[in-house]
């Protein structure tokens, strides 16, 4: 079972700054493989947020990776007029520990709305919304200042880190040398 | 890019256009639509935007649709009562 823990530090920095999740965002497996080019990616802080139907970011992420919309969609802002906003298909990373303390990314495949900036300064530059939170379970521990997402039911694509030893050639190099010296000192 | 997004759009606004009858023919069905047609149906958005790839090409300014009622909604629970 794969989690993500976010600590506030105290139940009022949860209270002021909300469930904040740090994500990757990129485009799809499927759309690289397609262009031919590697994946790309950026970094983004997320506000999960239950009273939101849809995930959304800062529109200027989008056209960063290079992403075209797959359709638009009318939201409607505080003046209840609604307004066409651009729907992007993209990958959402997460990085979760599964139960054996192992790391990884979670990932999952997305439709996420593109929004213009926000008018002031915010600590997030989107909303994970409730249909990202259809694949996970989500707990809000206000008291302890915690909070944690669950993919319980594997729904994501786990990559986890290769291991960060010597390179083979560097590695066969070194033996090479050390048999030598070995060699050299026993004449 | 810009292009593209404005294509997007023209083609959402056929789509709009074309849904009563879609409705009829194609209901709860996902869609690739291009140059103002159905191109093809699926039973999930994942297939169709797999095959909207391989069949248009990334970045041709395609359209994967639900056929169903397209209703405004707000971007968060608190923006109905104005205060976000």
């Amino acid at each position: 079972m794969l989690r993500h823990r976010g600590d506030a530090g105290s139940g009022q920095g949860l209270w002021l700054n909300g469930p904040l999740v740090n994500v990757g965002l990129a485009t799809t497996q499927q759309h690289a493989d397609a262009v031919g080019i590697a994946r790309t990616s950026t970094q983004a802080m997320l506000l999960v947020d239950t009273g939101a139907d849809i995930t959304c970011v800062d529109d200027r992420i989008p056209a960063q990776l290079g992403l075209v919309p797959i359709r638009f969609r009318p939201l409607m802002g505080v003046n209840g007029v609604p307004e066409d906003r651009p729907v992007y298909r993209m990958s959402i990373l997460v990085g979760m520990a599964s139960g054996s303390g192992g790391m990884g990314q979670a990932e999952f495949t997305a439709d996420v709305v593109g929004l213009p900036a926000p008018a002031y300064a915010t600590a997030y530059a989107g909303l994970l919304g409730r249909d990202f939170l259809a694949h996970v379970r989500f707990s809000y521990d206000g008291p302890a200042g915690t909070y944690e997402l669950v993919d319980y039911k594997a729904v994501s694509t786990v990559h986890r880190p290769q291991p960060s030893g010597p390179d083979p050639a560097a590695k066969r190099a070194k033996a090479k040398q050390q048999k030598k010296a070995r060699r050299k000192n026993r004449r | 890019m810009n292009e593209l997004r404005d294509k997007v759009l023209r083609e959402s606004v056929e789509f709009r256009r074309q849904l009563p009858e879609l409705l009829r023919t194609h209901s709860g069905k996902w869609v690739v639509f291009v140059d103002g047609k159905v191109v093809k149906s699926y039973a999930s958005e994942d297939r169709a935007y797999e095959d909207a790839l391989k069949i248009c090409g990334p970045n041709t300014g395609f359209l994967i649709e639900l056929v169903a009622d397209i209703r405004p909604t707000p971007i968060t629970a608190g923006m109905a009562f104005g205060i976000c």
